[in-house]
This record gives structure tokens, sequence and C-alpha cells, in this order.
């Protein structure tokens, strides 16, 4: 069949959630009810190390409106939460260890919410308490020392020649830099939230704000010792996720099905904010070392990063988040000699997890700071600096990955140097710093790229489903395994069946991910949606449109290659014997033609050696670059960002609106990161910062006044229509861009982010 | 949480007789909102203020003017009395939270509630306002903003008494106001540090200043060494550097939950080189 001029792929769509979030219509998961239902809390270990002595629920049980008080001898199947390492178990029992504050100690359900926050004080918990390990620098110096101390998760790179002894020794110029990236909260709309419902089938159904439904559906058996097909989850509307969503969702889907497991009652469980900040996962802090070679003028030659994660209680997603630290450490570079090292440390805090960028943006401060460190030494531009590096067609990535298309690394660096007006930029930002005494203006920039989808360390898992019906009317409906969480992700693909499908979008609805209608997706992760589901939606619209060809070919008597399929009108090669779609569809279900189809689109195979860490790491990368100008009052060391220039290769925007909305979302979350979240942890490892009250991320009035973006397309050829990820892209090259234009505007490198005015203030009195 | 009772009289009348032993008042609620949420709110019953117009307004009275108690920042902002004879109270106003809590938020409940960082206070107090008190038996007294707040959270205020109005006297000459806010981000803040500045300058030379920092102390404080050493100084960075070790005795400042003592005394000495640009 020949292919039609695109109609809705790339043109200004509305989104298809858009009116009822905007009217405030849109149902979260606190705004579901069902009769009877029953509230649960959470009483916790509120300690951060020790052993559990005992546990007395007696009083909590005799308490006001207490229907159940759970505890370890509750759980049907495996008391355990942890994947893939089982360090997590549900509900502690007497011997068991403490690791963090937020470890589950027992389960309260009442009639209220107050009611069962009120009991779960009651019980009581006896602990022999341990000193609690809170630093990170704890773990590293244990490390260095050389005992028997192993870290929780090393991962690594080795290219090239990756012996430090002798890496360097063909360098001309070596440089080093230590640098920190702490914690960052999501601060997702609505906090952590489930209702499990154990109803008709014998089947526990559960709503509640999440991202990967699956992951929830699989641990919720695991606790519950149902087989799968006896879980059944159903996303509720959620407002943002962030990678907070991704692991976590599970560890409060549990309590609430355990209880509906033994009350037969709805049950209810949805956070306070406090509590979703202290007990739910954050980014990873990362303390870095980076020690870069040069030569041939400019050009990296060997690298070397040591890097160590504070992982927290559990080891969680640590493992998979640190692999892409690993990959991404290097940079978006080619360099001939790379070793990295990175290593994941229990602590006895808040488990760290999933965060848009995953693992990367920790590291991106590091190599960006570098170079810009490599670029003023040798008097070279910092833009030229990272063109000649940067990656294109046929040339490796760190990890040795030849990339054979869809590198539009180098276009988004020339489409930055053009949206800024570099040169001019520069004189501008100089000539305001000569006029002002205590107002400094930097200029930073950031080079970035992402590997897209789960990679090789996420084989098994990389996999998507769509199911796409055709209804008597013409209307069609959508299942996808992948989410929207805000991401925008049932517009586009309501868009891409659309498009393949030659339909308006308003015939098409895409449903809210419910496990019973595919299988098992993966999770929405990764900037992986629009490649996995929308590839498995084009799929499932290509089977229908064989099944409608092959009916139009027998009801017409036109041969089946003579078929044209145009505007939604299925003729012959003339032009004649016109039928729409609607009224095919129609004939299709009289004669008992099935018009459904699934698709599975799986990923493809990747090269990988884990031994040695080297090979293919994703399917493919988006690549970014940033520039930033930000202002410094001296005085009190307070930053401002006053002009943004970005630009993101995410291979074709399916819905450019779309795309540029993650831009800016992304890049505000970042700059939070960069700027703004302070987030505390006290001496007894509780998270203390644990509101909006004290935890601050910008507002509206933080957002830089100049923002510009462009979108380099550099198709990938197993996306559809040349699609690849922008959802964590978006903010990535921000933390970086930020800490150098900082780092520019006072003259001295800034090591760590966020850029607390304690910290910058120091640097600034020390300046030259 | 205990149920909480929130009472709405409409007249002054009626408002003075709902109030009780165990009973707060509810102005705006701003931050009441935010210790009830903390678990740090002992009252069960609330008097709002919502209702009664007759406590609400901004009038003058000769060379004085008087903002009733139940007066919004937004309202100060509307009311082209306070941006022309008290340009540092509007421009602390306009630094409370966001729109919306300005609309709700009062100059007098920030009084009562005696925060260091209270963005009013400090305004209010390089203004040397007044306080009109009233009892529940009928009485009146003034109080000085000055001796009014004791330390955080704390007031003279006796458990029969409310704040009715703050009295401000009208400056006679034009002085030059500076407020400056140090928050964690530019909007929705709490002061990690503030200043408030009054200035008036001939030919260079100082003929009156009135300084004070926020956040820095258990109380808004006042700088009197530097108010009385600066008369016919010259204003220059030399003068400016020789005020810091007055700070010293005032500025006294702890480790909290959004900044370090540290940082606090630091930025106190550096935010006095914005004088020289007012």
């Amino acid at each position: 069949m020949e292919k039609n001029p695109l109609t809705l792929i790339g043109t200004q769509l509305v989104r298809s959630d858009a009116s009822e979030k905007v009217l405030g219509a849109a149902k979260y998961v606190d705004d579901l009810h069902f009769s009877d239902t029953v509230y649960l809390a959470i009483r916790t270990a509120e300690v951060a190390s020790g052993a559990l002595r005992s546990i007395d629920i007696s009083k909590a049980r005799g308490s006001h409106g207490v229907l159940a008080v759970l505890t370890h001898a509750d759980i049907p199947g495996e008391n355990q939460m942890g994947s893939p390492v089982p360090d997590y178990p549900i509900l502690l029992k007497p011997g068991d260890e403490i690791r963090y504050v937020g470890d589950y100690v027992a389960f309260v359900v009442a009639h209220t919410r107050e009611q069962a926050l009120r009991a779960a004080e009651k019980v009581t918990v006896m602990v022999a308490e341990k000193k609690p390990v809170l630093s990170l620098n704890e773990r590293i110096r244990e490390l260095q020392k050389g005992g028997d101390y192993v870290p929780a998760v090393h991962q690594k790179i080795r290219k090239g020649d990756s012996d430090p002894k002798t890496m360097f020794d063909s360098c001309d110029y070596v440089f080093e830099g230590d640098f920190f990236a702490d914690y960052q909260e999501h601060a997702y709309l609505e906090t952590q939230g489930m209702i499990a419902l154990y109803d008709q089938d014998n089947v526990m159904t559960i709503y509640g704000s999440m991202q990967c439904p699956y992951y929830v559906q699989n641990g919720v058996a695991r606790a519950l010792g149902f087989p799968i097909n006896r879980i059944r989850i159903i996303q509720s509307v959620t407002g943002g996720a962030f990678g907070g969503k991704e692991e976590v969702p599970t560890y409060f889907a549990i309590p609430a099905a355990l209880a509906a497991y033994h009350l037969h009652r709805p049950v209810k469980l949805v956070l306070s904010r406090e509590e979703d900040i202290q007990w739910t996962s954050k980014r990873h802090p990362i303390k870095s070392r980076y020690k870069v070679g040069i030569a041939d003028y400019g050009r990296l030659r060997s690298i070397q990063v040591e890097a160590h994660a504070d992982i927290g209680g559990h080891s969680t997603l640590s493992p998979t988040v640190l692999w892409r630290s690993s990959v991404h450490a290097a940079g978006a570079y080619e360099i001939p000699n790379v070793r990295v090292d990175v290593y994941g440390h229990y602590t006895n805090k808040v488990p760290s997890g999933a965060y848009r960028g995953f693992g990367s943006p920790q590291v991106f401060i590091g190599i960006e700071g570098i170079i810009d460190d490599v670029a003023d030494h040798l008097k070279k531009d910092r833009l030229y600096l990272r063109k000649i590096n940067a990656l294109e067609k046929g040339k490796t990535t760190p990890t040795g990955h030849l990339l054979p298309e869809s590198v539009g690394a180098k276009k988004t660096l020339e489409e930055v140097e053009r949206l800024s007006d570099w040169e001019r930029l520069k004189e501008r930002v100089a000539q305001f710093n000569r006029e002002h005494k205590h107002l400094k203006r930097g200029v930073g920039i950031a080079h970035i790229h992402y590997g897209v989808a789960l990679g090789a360390m996420g084989h098994a898992l990389d996999a998507s489903g769509a199911f796409v019906n055709v209804l008597p009317d013409g209307s069609i409906s959508v299942h996808i395994g992948g989410t929207e969480m805000g991401q925008g992700a049932k517009t586009v693909i309501g868009a891409i069946v659309g498009e393949v499908l030659q339909q308006p979008m308003e015939k098409i609805h895409v449903y809210q991910t419910d496990t019973f209608f595919l299988p098992d997706s993966g999770p929405t992760v990764a900037s992986r949606t629009t490649v996995f589901s929308g590839n498995a939606a084009v799929l499932a619209c290509q089977e229908l449109l064989k099944t409608l060809t092959a009916l139009y070919s027998t009801e017409m008597a036109v041969p089946p290659q003579s078929v044209r399929y145009t505007g939604g009108v299925f003729s012959n090669t003339e032009g004649q014997k016109p039928v729409g779609f609607g009224e095919l569809a129609g004939i299709a279900l009289k004669k008992n033609i099935g018009l459904c189809a699934t698709g599975w689109f799986q990923t493809p195979r990747l090269t990988w050696d884990p031994e040695n860490g080297f090979g293919e790491a994703y399917v493919t990368y988006s690549f970014a670059s940033q520039i930033v100008v930000v202002e410094v009052d001296c005085l009190t060391a307070e930053v401002v960002v006053k002009e943004v220039y970005t630009a993101h290769d995410v291979g074709k925007a399916l819905n450019p609106d779309g795309v540029i909305g993650q831009i800016h979302g992304g890049f505000v979350q970042g700059m939070g990161y960069a700027l703004y979240e302070n987030l505390k942890v006290n001496e007894k490892g509780k998270i203390v910062s644990d509101n909006f009250n004290t935890l601050t991320i910008p507002t509206i009035h933080e957002t830089p006044e100049i923002f510009k973006v462009s979108i380099v397309e550099e198709p990938f050829s197993k996306g559809p229509f040349g699609a690849k990820g922008i959802g964590e892209p978006s903010l990535i090259p921000t933390p970086a861009a930020i800490a150098n234009a900082v780092s520019d505007a006072i003259g001295k490198r800034v090591r760590e982010i966020p850029i607390r005015k304690e910290y910058l203030l120091d640097l600034i009195r020390t300046a030259p | 949480m205990e149920t909480l009772h929130v009472v709405y009289p409409e007249t002054e009348q009626a408002f003075i007789e709902s109030l009780e032993e165990r009973s707060a008042i509810l102005n705006g609620g701003t931050d009441i909102h935010v210790k009830i949420r903390a678990g740090k709110w002992p009252y069960t019953r609330l008097v709002s203020l919502e209702r009664v117009e007759t406590l609400k307004g901004i009038s003058q009275e000769g060379k004085y003017i008087r903002i009733r108690c139940r007066t919004t920042f937004s309202d100060l902002l509307a009311n082209p009395l306070i941006a022309q004879h008290f340009p540092l109270l509007y421009q602390a106003a306009y630094e409370v939270g966001s729109n919306q809590i300005r609309n709700r938020g009062t100059l007098v409940g920030n009084i009562v509630n005696a925060s260091p960082a209270g963005d009013g206070i400090l305004a209010l107090s390089v203004y040397d306002a007044w306080l009109e008190i009233w009892s529940r038996k009928g009485q009146k007294r003034l109080a000085q903003i000055h001796e009014f707040i004791l330390s955080p959270g704390k007031t003279v205020l006796k458990a029969d008494e409310f704040v009715h109005s703050v009295i401000l006297q009208k400056p006679t000459k034009p002085l030059r106001a500076l407020f400056y806010k140090v928050g964690q981000r530019k909007a929705m803040a709490i002061a990690i540090a503030s200043m408030g500045v009054l200035l008036e300058t001939k030919h260079d030379r100082i003929k009156e200043i009135r300084i004070a920092f926020g956040s820095v102390a258990p109380t808004v404080v006042r700088i009197p060494e530097i108010e009385e050493r600066a008369f016919d100084q010259t204003l220059n960075e030399a003068t400016v550097e020789s005020w810091m070790p007055f700070l010293e005795k005032h500025v006294v400042p702890i480790d909290d939950i959004r900044s370090t003592a540290k940082y606090r005394k630091e930025v106190c000495q550096r935010l006095l080189y914005k004088i020289l640009d007012l």
C-alpha cells in the first residue's frame, strides 16, 4: 500500500485528556469511592537501624474504629517485596533487621483514616537500636580500606585501554575533579494511593496511582500467594510520576491488597504528603571522581570515573539505575579509552530509586563540568570543544556501541548555537558583567545522550502490547500496556492509531491501562512508551488494515494488490468504488469478521558483554544540547535562570506541542534539582523537609522568561514514524548546564547540586 | 486530628462576645493551616473574622493611618495610601507568599503570629508602628511593635485581647525604602534572612537611616548603632563596611531547616551593600 501524507503525526494536536484535567473532573485515586470502604494506616519502624525485638498490637486492636491490625503473620504469600534483590520484607517480624525509618511493622485498618492513624500510633514496638549509617562517605571509606566490605552494587564499563596505570600515558593533558549530586524528590501531583477490592471471580482488583501496573501485579501476586491471573491492576488517573511511581506503588498496593484479602472490603490507602516524602524513593545521591585525558588539541582520549551512590536501606531498582549511570558517566562523546566504576552502597536511609534520567543527571554534571575545564584550559570555545568530540553516525559510544543511524548530537549543538546567537550571547553577558558589580551573569552548556528504553540490562522486560478494537459504529478503542501519567501517552498513541488507520482523533479512545487487557508490557519508564506502545499500536493497526483490505477486495471484486486506502477511504487504483472505513467496518462486523488485533513489539537484540561492561547498551539514543544564562547575586548567592536555549533530537516529534511541553517541564524539574531543592535528613535518618513548606520546588515565578526550543529530527528506523524518546532527556542536561552557568558567572567550578546558597556563598567568597 | 469548630460572627459585638478561653482568632488562616498540619495547634475552636466587615479596611486619621485587623496583604497593595506613604510596607506585602496567600493572609495575623521571619513585622518595625489592642471588656490600649513581640510566637497579648488595628504615622519627609528578602526561592518562600531599610540622604550624606533584619534573631531586630552613627556619614562602601561590626550584637541567627546560622550572619553583612543602590 502506498504512503499517505501525514495528517495527525507532527501536527498540532489537542491533548485527549486536557479538558477533564483542566476542569478538575479527572478522577485521581482519592476521588474514587466504593461503598463499605475502610482505611489503612501503616505503622513504620520509626528507627533507622536495629533489630526488631517484639510487636504488641493489643492496644491498637482495641482502639476506636479498628477492624484489623495485620502483621507479618498475616501474609498468605511471600513476605518479600524486594525485586530483583530480596532484601525488603513487607512486614518485619521479631528478629528482623530494620534498615530505614519507613520499614513496615503493622498495617492498621479502621473505619476512617484518622482512626487508623491513631491506632497505628498505639502499636508498641521494641527495638534493639543500632547506630545508623547515614553518610555515604562512611561507606566509601570502608570500601577504600579494602576489608571485607562489599558494596551492594558494582557496575562497570571497560573500553579500549582501561588500565588506570597506562590509559593516560598518551594524553597531553589530564584533568581531574570531584562532584556530588544530592537527593531529589519527585513532587508529583498526587501522593501514592491505592484502593484494593477483593471482588467477583476471587480476583484482587487494585486501582491506584502508578506508572507500571505490571510491577504492581507481580508484586501483589507474590505477597498474596495468588496466581498472577487473579490480580487485576487498573491504573487510575496519574498526575505525574517521574520514576517515583515505578517501583514504589507496589509497596502500597500490597498493604491495601492484604487488608482487602482479610476483610473482604474495599481498602483505601492514600498517603499524606509527609508520609510520601518520608517513605518513598528519591533520586540517588552520587559522589563521583572524574579523570579525563586529552590529546590532539582537545580530543577526549581517556576517561576514568569512579562514582558512589547512596542506595538507602533496600536495593530496589538500584542495580539498574546505576547501570545506566555507568553507561552515561563518560558523557555523549567519542572516547577511545574508558573505565567507569559505579558503586551502590547501603545506608539506613530511604531507598533511592527511579527518577527521570535514572542515574544520569548526577554523572552528567561531572563530565560536563570537566569538559568546560578542558576548554578553558586550552582556551577553546566550550561549544566548539563539545562539537569536535560529539558522537556521529559511524562513531562509537563510550560503551563501544557503533551508531548506525539517528545521531542528531552535533545538530543539537548547532541548533543551540543558532538559537542563542552564541557569539553575541557571550558578548552580551560579558557586557552585563562589566556594568554590574554584584550581579554576575554566566553562560552554561550541557550536551547529553540518553539510551531509549530498558537496554541490555532490561532486555527481558522490553516488549509491549497494544490492543485495537474497531466497533460497529466505526469508533476505535485502544488499550496499551504503557501508561498515561501526564506525559501525553494517550494523545500520542491516539495519533499513531489515527494516522495508520486514517481516522480522526475523535473516533479513537485510548483507555486507562488495565492489566486485564494485555500481557505484561513492561514498565512505563525509560522514555520508551512512544516507541514501544507506539510500535505495538502500529502493528495492531496494520493487522486491521490487512483484514479490511482483504474484505474490500472480496466485496468489490478488486484484486488485493489494487486496493487503495487513502483519506480513510478504500478504493481501487483509479479511486473508484469508494468505501469509507466506518462503512467497511460495519460490513465486516455484519459478516462476523473480527476487527480487533493485538500488536506486540519486542526490542531489537543487543550485543552486550556484562562481564566487561562493553557493547550495545541501548536500542537507540536521544540527544540534547542546552545553553542557559543565569544571574548570580554575589551578595546573597541567589541564582536566577534568565535564558534557556535547548535542542533535542527526538527522532520525530509525533506531537510537537507535547514534545515542547515535556521539554519545558523537564527543564523546570531539572532547575529545581540544580537550584532549589534542599532535602534534609536528620541525625536519626528521618527526612524532615517533608512537605512543600520546607521542601522548595520551583514555582511559575522561577521559570525563565526566555525559553527557546529546537526540535531535531534524525529518524530512528525502528521507532514509530521515526520517533525516539523525550520524557527524560528533557531534564537531563539542565542540572549540568546550570552548574556550568553558575561556575561561569562566579569564575569558580561548582561541584555539587543542588547549589545551596550556603555552599555557593563560600565559593563566591573564595573565588578569584 | 481533633474536630475544629469555627464560628463566624457578623458584627464586632458578636465577635467580641464569641471570644472564649480556649479559642483562637481565625484571621486569614495561612499560618494556622500550616500549624494544624504540623500537629502544633492546641485550639479546638476558632472565631473567624471573615464576616466582620467593620474590622476591615484602611483609613486616614489626620497624620495617622489605621489598618484594621481583617485587612489582607492584597488590600494593602491595592490601597494608594500604603504605596505612597509606606513603600517599605508595600514592598514587604508584595513579597508575602503568593497571590492566593496575599488574598487571605492579613497584616495583623502576620504580627500576632510573631515569627522572626514575618515580612509584615519587619516593615512595621522600621515604621515604628503602634498596635491598638482591644479587650473583651471593651478596654483599649496601645503597644509599640517593638514591645509587642516577645519571642518567636509570643506576644504581650492577653487571653482576652485582640489586635484591633495597626496605627502608622505618616513620615514627614520622603524616605527611600528597601525591603529585601533572601528566601529558598523568589515566591512562596519564608525568609532565610530579610532586611528593611528607610533612608534619607542629602548630597550623598545620610540624614536618616532606619534598618532592621528579619529571621536572624528571636524577633525582628533594629540596629540602633547604625541608625545613630550614620547621621552625616557619606554613603559609600567604606561606610557600609564600617557598620558591619554593629550587626554582631543583634544578628544572632540559628541553624534551622531553611539555612544555617553562618550563612545568615554573613548574608546580613553583605546585604548592607544593597543600601548603596538605594
